[in-house]
């Protein structure tokens, strides 16, 4: 059981790499297609930037399941508590993932279920009503990212109690 | 409403990534407030506050930086800067701030900066009679040029967050960056005489020449970036993606790319654009309910009994992020901060450029300043210094970083003279 | 509590829609009913301010009219440029065409319903930097900022040129040339402070620049009958404040300009006629079906 949610958290991270790195080449080509469409044709297509801003959105909410998986996340301090196995450490690791299920949980469940009228009334079902102004695709396509990314999280969450612990990665330089 | 605070001290102390404690406390503060049923808001909210237009170039820029530094672009321009001032007292103390200019322009980020010259500097500087200590305080004081000379990612956060035209905020950050890296060669050509550090005829230098042209890609970049903003020929989104074109162009010119590093790229690109998102989908909700509990107009209110206005208001909040940039990520204490104070200075008719360069510019001086500052941290880690001798031998260089904030939240027109001139409006 | 979601500056001098709903609120509170406003930006964007209303977290807002046409594209029919002479002409066909009868059909599957269309300022004329305009060929060097594709369509039809550029970048775009000018409110040169480079209003009446009032179907219908009637003519009330603003706002939004030492265009029916004749080539577009076009040309030719 545990090996299965590893291997599950880890076959999903290797698949999440790729379609984020494809997410982040569609970006790029579409916002060269704009520059080559506005100076060679003079033609700008409306499309192009909103195709851009929802690769970015995807890009950026499978790039946060990475961050995760990787324990790349910012923190503004370190666990006062000494680590694992230490008995301290697995409270502090519980409570940690305690702070994740809270964010995480209320977003996934309202991602389906609506405040009245149950599944009918949910984030998706309402974004499925709605189309995407240049593309006239329903925006239910580019807003699933949310609880997708969501989900992957509370799997590789899940991992992390099963044992997964990858290899330390080098922090994110924003700033 | 009383066991708020206590679940922050607690997830706080754990160690909790930011993201996740500012999300978790948000919601709990909502149910605290008998506003649970406006949790039904969060996947819209979270999505609608990420879907913004001036984000789309942080990624790009990030992956500029990724393949320049993956390429090796960064030696050429310590060559450069080498062959142009190494041959003055402290020369090497003023080809480390003269590289972080040129680094500026191919990245937006002052640790990356750190992170790539310290292992270079300080051992060259080291070897040549500086003390170890020196040589890492100028290395982690002179990466703060990343982020103020654009590219910038801050100031693409800071863009995003207010609807402040990133355009104007590059161009606004090239006087600042600059005036930063003058005042940083005045202090180290000051300290170079009084401790008679070496320097030279003596040097053997690259020669001009040879050196220009190999970093001649490099430092093409943020002439491509800046012209194209300043004459109006692209968005910043456009000369984003114009970026890492000529980076994978400059790539091939230095060590050559193959695709592996390429993916390793865009991977790392995606990794770090989700650190962000994370966090700006968590205060994303913190916002939200700031707007249902009126927190906003409260602090307005609280503001306004203080009488602080223009000036002096920004004077306030420079103490706020001075303080806040000690402790905290640039990243997240401007997530954090900026929907909370920046309403208030718009208000009070301070221009949103020359507020984001401010604030930008006082929360870079918290890379190096302790107890948390992120230059130190890296260039001490990597480096095998000792962290707090580190902080202490980069007091002056704090100082000086400080008075030049000063000038600049004193005189706004060191930001803004530059928009001004290639036609921004500034407020 | 009636939540009122604002969509600017709470600004009685300058916005339509500011007048609009502050006279809501005050025959709200006569009524006996408690109401907030919401600052712009408190409870979202756009898509926010629409969903919030959809899940009935938020009563009314003061949304962009694309936020019904991501449900039933008819709305856009009030943004064909030159399908209304003025509001009063816009009120007239609306109401004879049943078009929010119409519209709420479409939006009770999202539990919204739109309750007014609020003018937020005089007609948008075109603005520039260097030519004064009177006719259609007085553009035909200009390149102009569009909206979207209809508009680029639009200023082609004009014998014009037109490009894409965001709102923020328009400013800038102005003053390095990129773009010789832009459709607007006489107001918004003011209000943005262009007036230091914007030289040239022309007084053209393309479009009426307007918000939609969109409430909560299910706040709506959970009111009881007299509450219900309190709204319904809180409605008709604030209706009434805008246009009368509205009115006003129309010759003070010229002299504003002209204060600014901005030169005001003011066309003769005439010569505004020669702008709407060009218009109609693009009333065909992929925004909205053909006899969507129909229906509402009708409206404006048998109200006019
Ligand atoms: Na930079
Ligand atoms: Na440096």
């Amino acid at each position: 059981m545990r090996k299965m949610i590893i291997d599950l958290s880890d076959g999903l991270h290797k698949a999440v790499r790729h379609i984020a790195v494809l997410a982040v080449c569609l970006m790029f080509f579409t916002v060269m297609i704009q520059i080559v469409a506005r100076y060679v044709f003079s033609a700008p297509p409306v499309w192009t930037e909103d195709v851009a801003r929802y690769a970015m959105v995807w890009t950026g909410l499978l790039g946060a399941t990475l961050s995760f998986k990787t324990r790349a996340d910012a923190v503004l301090m370190e666990s006062v508590f000494p680590p694992r196995p230490h008995l301290l450490g697995h409270l502090a690791e519980a409570i940690q993932s305690a702070a994740v299920l809270t964010f995480v949980l209320p977003v996934v469940y309202f991602c389906f279920m609506g405040l009245k009228g149950g599944f009918a009334k949910g984030y998706l079902a309402r974004q499925s009503g709605l189309t995407a102004d240049t593309l006239g695709i329903p925006m239910v396509w580019i807003s699933v990212s949310v609880p997708l990314s969501m989900i992957i999280i509370l799997l590789h969450l899940a991992a992390r109690w099963a044992g997964d612990s990858p290899r330390g990665a080098p922090p994110s330089q924003l700033d | 409403m009383f066991y708020v605070p206590l679940v922050f001290i607690v997830l706080l102390i754990t160690g909790t990534a930011f993201a996740y404690l500012m999300g978790a406390v948000s919601i709990v503060t909502f149910i605290a407030t008998d506003k649970a049923q406006f949790l039904s808001v969060l996947p819209q909210r979270i999505f609608a506050q990420l879907d913004v237009f001036a984000f789309m170039a942080m990624p790009m820029f990030i992956l500029t930086a990724e393949i320049m530094s993956r390429a090796g672009a960064t030696r050429s321009l310590i060559d450069f800067a080498m062959s142009l001032v190494g041959r003055f007292k402290g020369g090497l103390g003023h080809v480390n701030i003269l590289t972080s200019v040129f680094f500026a322009g191919i990245s937006g980020s002052a640790v990356a900066d750190s992170a790539a010259l310290s292992r270079t500097f300080v051992p060259e500087m080291t070897a040549r009679g500086y003390t170890p200590y020196y040589a890492g305080a100028i290395t982690a004081a002179s990466s703060m040029i990343g982020p103020i000379i654009p590219p910038s990612i801050i100031m693409i956060i800071y863009g995003g967050l207010t609807g402040t035209s990133v355009a104007a905020l590059f161009i606004a950050g090239v006087v600042p960056g600059l005036l930063l890296a003058a005042s940083l060669m005045a202090l180290n050509a000051g300290i170079a005489v009084a401790q008679d550090h070496p320097g030279g005829k003596s040097e053997t230098l690259p020669r001009f020449l040879p050196s220009l042209i190999n970093a001649a890609p490099a430092l093409c970049l943020p002439v491509i970036i800046l012209g194209s903003l300043v004459f109006g020929l692209a968005t910043p989104t456009e000369g984003s993606a114009i970026a890492v074109l000529f980076a994978l162009m400059a790539g091939q010119f230095y060590k050559g790319l193959d695709w592996r590093m390429i993916f390793d790229a865009v991977e790392a690109t995606a990794k770090m654009t989700g650190t962000i998102f994370i966090i700006l989908a968590a205060i994303s909700v913190l916002g939200y309910l700031a707007g249902q509990l009126g927190w906003s107009q409260a602090l307005a209110g609280w503001v306004d009994s203080f009488g602080l206005t223009g000036t002096k208001y920004l004077f306030f909040l420079m103490a706020v992020f001075l303080v806040a940039g000690m402790f905290m990520d640039t990243p997240v204490a401007l997530t954090l901060l900026i929907p909370l104070f920046a309403p208030q200075a718009l208000e009070q008719g301070i221009s949103p450029i020359h507020l984001g360069i401010v604030l930008c510019f006082n929360l870079c001086v918290g890379l190096i300043t302790p107890p948390l500052g992120k230059c130190l941290v890296v260039v001490a880690a990597l480096t095998n210094l000792n962290y707090w001798r580190l902080a202490y031998t980069a007091l002056p260089f704090i100082a000086v970083q400080v008075l030049v904030l000063l000038a600049l939240v004193y005189w706004p027109s060191l930001s803004l003279a530059l928009p001004r001139l290639f036609g921004f409006s500034v407020n | 509590e009636v939540k009122i979601a604002l969509d600017g500056k709470p600004d009685m001098e300058q916005s339509g829609s500011y007048n609009w709903a502050f006279a809501f609120g005050n025959a709200l509170k006569a009524g006996g009913m408690e109401t907030r406003e919401m600052p712009a930006g408190s409870v979202g964007n756009e898509a926010e301010k629409f969903d919030q209303v959809s899940t009935g977290l938020l009563e009314v807002s003061l949304s962009d009219v694309r936020s019904i046409a991501q449900v039933d594209p008819f709305i856009y029919g009030v943004r064909l440029p030159y399908i209304f002479d003025d509001a009063a002409h816009m009120d007239r066909a609306v109401a004879a065409g049943n078009v929010f009868e119409r519209l709420n059909n479409s939006l009770a599957a999202q539990d919204v319903r739109v309750a007014a269309l609020v003018p937020i300022g005089p007609s948008s004329g075109i603005i520039t930097t260097t030519q004064a305009v009177r006719n259609p060929a007085d553009m035909s060097s200009l390149r102009m900022r569009a909206l979207d594709d209809a508009q680029i369509a639009m200023y082609q039809a004009w014998g014009s040129s037109g490009t894409i550029v965001p709102w923020g970048e328009v400013p800038a775009g102005l003053q390095t040339g990129v773009i010789d000018g832009y459709l607007n409110s006489p107001f918004v040169p003011v209000m943005f402070g262009q007036t230091d480079f914007v030289r040239h209003f022309s007084d053209a009446g393309v479009i009426i620049p307007m918000r939609a009032v969109l409430m909560s179907k299910a706040w709506y219908d959970g009111l009881t009958d007299a509450e219900r009637a309190t709204v319904d003519a809180a409605v008709v009330a604030a209706d009434a404040a805008n246009r009368e603003w509205l009115a006003k706002a129309s010759e003070s939004g010229l002299t504003a300009l002209e204060e600014k030492s901005v030169t005001v265009q003011r066309l003769t029916a005439e010569e505004r006629a020669v702008f709407r004749e060009a218009s109609k080539a693009v009333y065909e577009s992929d925004l909205m079906p053909s006899a969507d076009v129909k229906i509402w040309t009708d409206l404006s030719d048998a109200n006019r």
